[in-house]
C-alpha cells in the first residue's frame, strides 16, 4: 500500500513540470499579454508594469524563475487584483468550489445509485424505464441550460430559493442540483449496468441456493461488484465537476475558483492562470489516488497486482 | 415416505427463436439418505431439472410448465420465493459445476461460508465462525484458520470446490444435490472430491442427487441412476443393474462410449448423429434417429418409463413390447 | 468485465444458414425501437441541417443573417415559424445552420478522436509488454487531468482557427476509445479461438478480417455513436464561455447560450434550440445504447 502511493507520488512530480512548462510556453507564446487591456496607461506605464513583473526578460529566463518560485509553493502575484497572491485567492476560493463540488458529488451518487439500483432490480417494467428516462435527460442538457431553468421554475416562479448568492444554506441546493444532474444520469446508467451484470453472475445463484432474500443478495454480494463502474467513473467525474463548476459559478454568482480560472484566462492573468492548472492537476491526481484505492478495497483481484 | 418425488416435471425456455422444451416429462423419487445419479450428455435437460427443483431457473426465459416437486410433504413448486427461501441452503442444499464463477470474488471464505447459518439459525456470528472452521477442516483444507480469510481467487479449484461443499453441508441439509461437481476439476482431483463427498455423506446421512455426465463418476458414487435424454427419463435402475443388465439402448450406447473400456488400437465408437433439436421435438422416442435397434413404431408412438425389472424401469419401447435384450 | 470475442461462423449446418454476427445483430437492432427511433431523427435532422441552404432559400425564405432590426423579436408566427432574435434574424434558418455546424464540430472531433484512440489502443494492445504497460499508464494519467482546462486555454489564446475546435475537442475524447481498443485487442489476441482459425488453416487475412475485426468494430461504433453527442454537450459548454464557435457563425451551442440569457423575456429563442440539441443527443444515445445491445458490447474497464 505504502509503495503504491509512494509511486504514485513519484509519478505526479514529472506530470506536474511537463504540465507547468507547457502551460508555461502555450501562455507565452499565445498573442496578447497583461496588459494589454489596459488602454488608458501610457506606453511608458505599461513597459514599467512589465519590467516589474520581470515580462522584459528573455522567455527562458522567466521560464527558469518560474519554476524556481513554483518549487517554492509560491504561487505568483496576480495581474488582475495586485494586491492580492495568487496563492492567497486560491485560498480563499478553492474551499467555495470545494463544498460546491462535493455537494454535487454528493447529490449524483444519491440520485444516482437509488435510480440505478431500482432500475436494476425491476428490469424492463415501468421503475426501469422511469428513472433512466430521467437519466437521459439528465445527460441530454447542458448544465447552463439546466441551471437557468431550475432558477425560473424554483427560484423565480416558486419562489423556494435565491436565484443567486452562496449565502445561506438554501443557496447551495439549487447550484448542487444543477451541477450534479449531468452525473446522476451517467452513475444511475452505470449503476444500473454494472448491477445487471453482476445479478447474471454464478455467484448470485450460489446466494440464492443459500436462501439469501432479495435485499441481501443486493447489499451484501451484488453491490461490492456492481459498484465497480461507478467508482471507476468518480475519477473523470471529479474532473468534470470541477470544470463543470466553471458555467455553475457563473450563473449561480458563487466566488469560486472556476470564476477566477476563466477571468484569468481572459485577461492573460499569467500566475494566476499558472497557478489554477498546477492547484487543479494535483487536487485530480490525488482524488485519483483516493478512488484508486477505494477501487482495490473494492475488488481484492486487484490487490495482488 | 420418500425423502423427494418428482412427477412428470416439464420445463422450458421461452426464447427468439422459439420454445425449447428443455425437460419433457421427468419423475424420480429419492428416498432419504439414498444417492441418486442422473446421466445424461449436455442439453439432456439434467441441469435444468435440479434448477427447477430449487426455483433457480431464471424465470424469463425460463418456465415451469408442469409437474411437482415434493419435499418432505410441501410441493416445492408452488412455494413463493420468500417461502422457497426457508428450504434452500436449510433442508436442501446445492453445488455447482464451475466453483470459481460460483464463489463471490469480492468476498471472504469466512463470509460467504457463514452466510447459511447467518440466514436460517438464530446463531451468532462468532459461534458461526467456529461452525465454519470446523467445516473447512472436515473437508479437509489445510490451515483452516488463515485460510479462512482469503479470497476465492487465492484456492485452486479442488479448494474451492471442498469449501462448496463445506458451505452446502454447514446447515446439515437433508438433501444435497450436486450439479457436475468434478466436471470443470483435474481428473486427480475429480477422485479427491468424490470420496469427500462420500465421506460427508456417511458422516451426515443426506440424500444426494448427484448429475454427471461421466457415468464413471455416477457408478462410483450412486445407489440409483436415472438416464435422462432430450429431457426424458430414458431408464432408472440400481446401479449395479444399470451396468449388468442394461435395459435401454441410450445406456448401452453409453457404456460402449467409455474410452478406457474399448479396445486398444480400434477406432473409438461414437454414437452416430446429433443430439435432437429441442426446439422441434419429433413425435415419438427421441433416440430414435441414433438407436442401432430401430423399428418403425419407435418414431411414432410416445415414449414413457414403465417397470421392466424389478426396481428397473425403460422408457425404450421395443424393451416394453418385446423384451428386447441388449 | 471484458466482452467475450467470438468466432464468426457463417457455415451451412443442417441446412439453415446460422445468423452471422452482423445479421443477428442487426435483427436485435431493428427490434430495438427506441434505437430506430434515434437513427432515424438523427437522420432526419442531419438531413434538414444539411440542405440548410436550399430550405432557407426556397421554403423558409429568410436567411440566418439577415437581419430585421425593425421587427425585433418576435414569438413564433406565419413568417416566422420558430419567430426571431432581437436583430430580427429568423430563428428557425439560425437553428438550421447552428445545426449544421453543431453537427459538423460533433463528427470530426469524434472523427479526431477516433483516429487518435483507435490507433493508440491497436499499438498499445498489439505490442503487449512494457510498451502497453507505459502507454496505458500513461492515459490513466491523462485521464484524471481535466483537459477541458487545456482546451479553454487553448482557445482563449489561439481561439480563432476552428480547426482547432476539432482537435481541442476531439483530444478530450480519444482516451476512452484508446482503453476501448486496446482491451478489446488484448481480449481477441489471448482467445483461443484465434489458434483454433490457425489450426483451420485460414490464412492471416481471412483471420484479420473475418475474426479480428468484427470483434473490433462493434465496440468501435458504440462508442463513437456516443462521443457525439459528449462532444456536442463539450462545444455548448465552449460556446457558453464565448469560446467556441464565433459569429456570424453559430452553433446550437450559441444559440442556447443567447437563449438561456434571454430566457424570462423571449423564452422561444431558448427553447427551440434547446429541444434540437437535446433531440439530437437522445437520438444519438438511444442509437448507441441499442447498438451497444445489439453488438452486445459490454463495458470498457480492464
Amino acid at each position: 500500500m505504502i509503495r503504491f502511493v509512494a509511486r504514485r507520488f513519484l509519478e505526479t512530480i514529472p506530470v506536474l513540470f511537463i504540465l507547468a512548462t507547457v502551460t508555461f510556453f502555450m501562455m507565452r507564446l499565445a498573442p496578447g499579454g497583461p496588459f494589454d487591456a489596459e488602454k488608458q496607461a501610457s506606453k511608458e506605464v505599461r513597459a514599467r508594469m512589465q519590467a516589474h513583473y520581470g515580462l522584459d526578460k528573455p522567455l527562458f529566463e522567466q521560464y527558469l524563475l518560474q519554476m524556481k518560485h513554483l518549487m517554492q509553493g509560491d504561487l505568483g502575484p496576480s495581474y488582475k487584483y495586485p494586491s492580492r497572491t495568487v496563492n492567497e485567492i486560491i485560498a480563499d476560493a478553492f474551499p467555495v468550489s470545494l463544498e460546491l463540488g462535493g455537494e454535487s458529488l454528493a447529490v449524483a451518487l444519491v440520485l444516482g445509485l437509488l435510480a440505478g439500483m431500482t432500475a436494476s432490480l425491476r428490469q424492463n417494467t415501468f421503475w426501469d424505464h422511469f428513472p433512466m428516462s430521467l437519466a437521459m435527460i439528465g445527460l441530454c442538457v447542458p448544465t447552463f441550460v439546466m441551471g437557468p431553468l431550475l432558477i425560473s421554475a424554483f427560484a423565480l416562479h416558486l419562489d423556494w430559493f435565491n436565484a443567486a448568492g452562496w449565502y445561506f444554506p438554501r443557496d447551495r441546493v439549487l447550484p448542487a442540483l444543477t451541477l450534479g444532474a449531468f452525473y446522476a444520469a451517467y452513475i444511475a446508467r452505470l449503476a444500473r449496468g454494472g448491477l445487471l451484470e453482476v445479478l447474471r453472475q454464478d455467484f448470485v445463484r450460489t446466494a440464492q441456493a443459500k436462501g439469501a432474500g432479495g435485499a441481501r443478495i443486493l447489499f451484501k454480494h451484488a453491490l461490492r461488484g456492481g459498484m465497480l463502474p461507478v467508482v471507476s467513473f468518480l475519477g473523470p467525474a471529479i474532473a468534470g465537476l470541477l470544470t463543470g463548476s466553471f458555467v455553475v459559478e457563473t450563473i449561480f454568482g458563487i466566488p469560486g475558483l472556476g470564476r477566477y480560472f476563466v477571468t484569468a484566462a481572459f485577461n492573460r492573468d499569467y500566475f494566476m492562470i499558472m497557478g489554477s492548472v498546477l492547484f487543479y492537476a494535483v487536487f485530480v491526481i490525488a482524488m485519483n489516488l483516493v478512488v484508486d484505492i477505494v477501487l482495490v478495497w473494492l475488488n481484492p483481484k486487484l490487490r495482488f497486482e | 415416505m420418500p425423502l423427494l418425488t418428482v412427477n412428470h416435471l416439464r420445463a422450458s425456455f421461452h426464447t427468439r427463436a422459439g420454445i425449447v422444451r428443455a425437460v419433457r416429462d421427468v419423475s424420480f423419487q429419492i428416498e432419504r439418505g439414498e444417492t441418486l445419479g442422473i446421466v445424461g450428455e449436455s442439453g439432456s435437460g439434467k441441469s435444468v431439472t435440479c434448477y427447477s427443483i430449487m426455483g433457480l431457473l431464471p424465470q424469463p426465459p425460463g418456465r415451469i410448465e408442469g409437474g411437482q416437486a415434493i419435499f418432505d410433504g410441501v410441493d416445492l413448486l408452488a412455494l413463493s420465493h420468500r417461502e422457497l427461501n426457508k428450504y434452500r441452503g436449510l433442508r436442501i442444499s446445492m453445488i455447482f459445476q464451475d466453483p470459481m464463477t460460483s464463489l463471490n470474488p469480492y468476498l471472504r471464505i469466512e463470509d460467504q461460508l457463514i452466510e447459511p447459518l447467518l440466514i436460517h439459525e438464530k446463531i451468532a456470528r462468532a459461534a458461526a465462525r467456529r461452525r465454519a472452521l470446523e467445516m473447512l477442516a472436515e473437508v479437509g483444507i489445510p490451515d483452516p484458520g488463515q485460510r479462512i480469510r482469503m479470497y476465492p481467487h487465492e484456492f485452486s479449484g479442488g479448494m474451492r470446490q471442498r469449501v462448496m461443499i463445506a458451505m452446502a453441508l454447514i446447515t446439515k441439509p437433508d438433501l444435497l444435490i450436486a450439479d457436475e461437481p468434478t466436471t470443470a476439476l483435474d481428473v486427480t482431483v475429480q477422485a479427491q472430491i468424490l470420496d469427500l463427498m462420500k465421506k460427508m455423506r456417511e458422516e451426515l446421512g443426506m440424500a444426494i442427487l448427484l448429475v454427471s455426465h461421466d457415468l464413471g463418476v455416477v457408478a462410483g458414487c450412486c445407489d440409483r441412476v436415472i438416464v435422462m435424454y432430450a429431457g426424458r427419463v430414458m431408464e432408472s435402475a440400481r446401479t449395479g443393474d444399470l451396468f449388468r443388465d442394461t435395459k435401454h439402448p441410450y445406456t448401452r450406447a453409453l457404456q460402449k462410449s467409455i474410452p478406457a473400456l474399448q479396445v486398444k488400437g480400434r477406432e473409438l465408437y461414437t454414437i452416430a448423429g446429433a443430439p435432437p433439436d429441442l426446439l422441434r421435438p419429433l413425435p415419438g422416442c427421441p433416440f430414435a434417429p441414433r438407436c442401432g435397434y430401430v423399428v418403425d413404431y419407435c418414431a411414432r408412438e410416445e415414449i414413457g418409463p414403465l417397470e421392466v425389472a424389478p426396481a428397473h424401469c425403460s422408457a425404450c419401447l421395443r424393451v416394453q413390447k418385446e423384451k428386447l435384450p441388449l | 468485465m471484458m466482452p467475450a470475442p467470438t468466432l464468426q461462423l457463417d457455415e451451412q449446418v443442417d441446412g439453415e444458414k446460422s445468423a452471422s454476427f452482423w445479421r443477428d445483430a442487426w435483427h436485435r437492432l431493428w427490434k430495438n425501437k427506441l434505437a430506430l427511433f434515434g437513427l432515424f431523427v438523427v437522420a432526419a435532422l442531419s438531413l434538414v441541417c444539411l440542405l440548410a441552404p436550399l430550405l432557407c432559400r426556397y421554403v423558409i425564405g429568410f436567411s440566418y443573417e439577415q437581419q430585421n432590426l425593425a421587427l425585433g423579436p418576435v414569438p413564433p408566427n406565419r413568417a416566422h415559424w420558430l419567430g426571431t432574435d432581437p436583430l430580427g434574424r429568423d430563428l428557425l434558418a439560425r437553428v438550421l445552420y447552428g445545426g449544421q455546424i453543431s453537427l459538423m464540430v460533433g463528427l470530426c472531433a469524434t472523427g479526431v478522436s477516433l483516429f487518435i484512440g483507435v490507433i493508440y489502443g491497436a499499438v498499445s494492445g498489439f505490442a503487449g509488454g512494457k510498451v502497453d504497460m507505459v502507454l496505458m499508464r500513461l492515459v490513466d494519467i491523462l485521464y484524471a487531468l481535466p483537459f477541458t482546462i487545456f482546451v479553454i486555454l487553448l482557445m482563449v489564446f489561439f481561439g480563432q482557427y476552428i480547426i482547432l475546435l476539432f482537435v481541442a475537442i476531439g483530444a478530450v475524447q480519444w482516451l476512452t476509445m484508446a482503453r476501448i481498443v486496446r482491451g478489446q485487442v488484448m481480449a481477441i489476441k489471448q482467445q483461443e479461438f484465434i489458434e483454433a482459425a490457425r489450426a483451420l488453416g485460414l490464412r492471416r487475412r481471412r483471420i484479420l478480417f473475418r475474426h479480428i475485426l468484427p470483434n473490433l468494430l462493434g465496440p468501435i461504433i458504440v462508442y463513437a455513436t456516443l462521443t457525439v453527442p459528449e462532444v456536442m454537450l463539450l462545444e455548448a459548454f465552449l460556446s457558453f464561455l464565448g469560446l467556441g464557435v464565433q459569429p456570424p457563425h453559430s452553433s446550437w451551442g450559441v444559440l442556447i447560450k443567447e437563449g438561456a440569457e434571454m430566457m424570462e423575456e423571449y423564452p422561444w429563442l431558448l427553447t427551440y434550440p434547446a429541444v434540437a440539441m437535446a433531440l439530437t443527443l437522445f437520438s444519438l444515445n438511444f442509437l448507441g445504447d441499442g447498438l451497444r445491445d445489439a453488438l452486445d458490447v459490454r463495458g470498457s474497464k480492464d
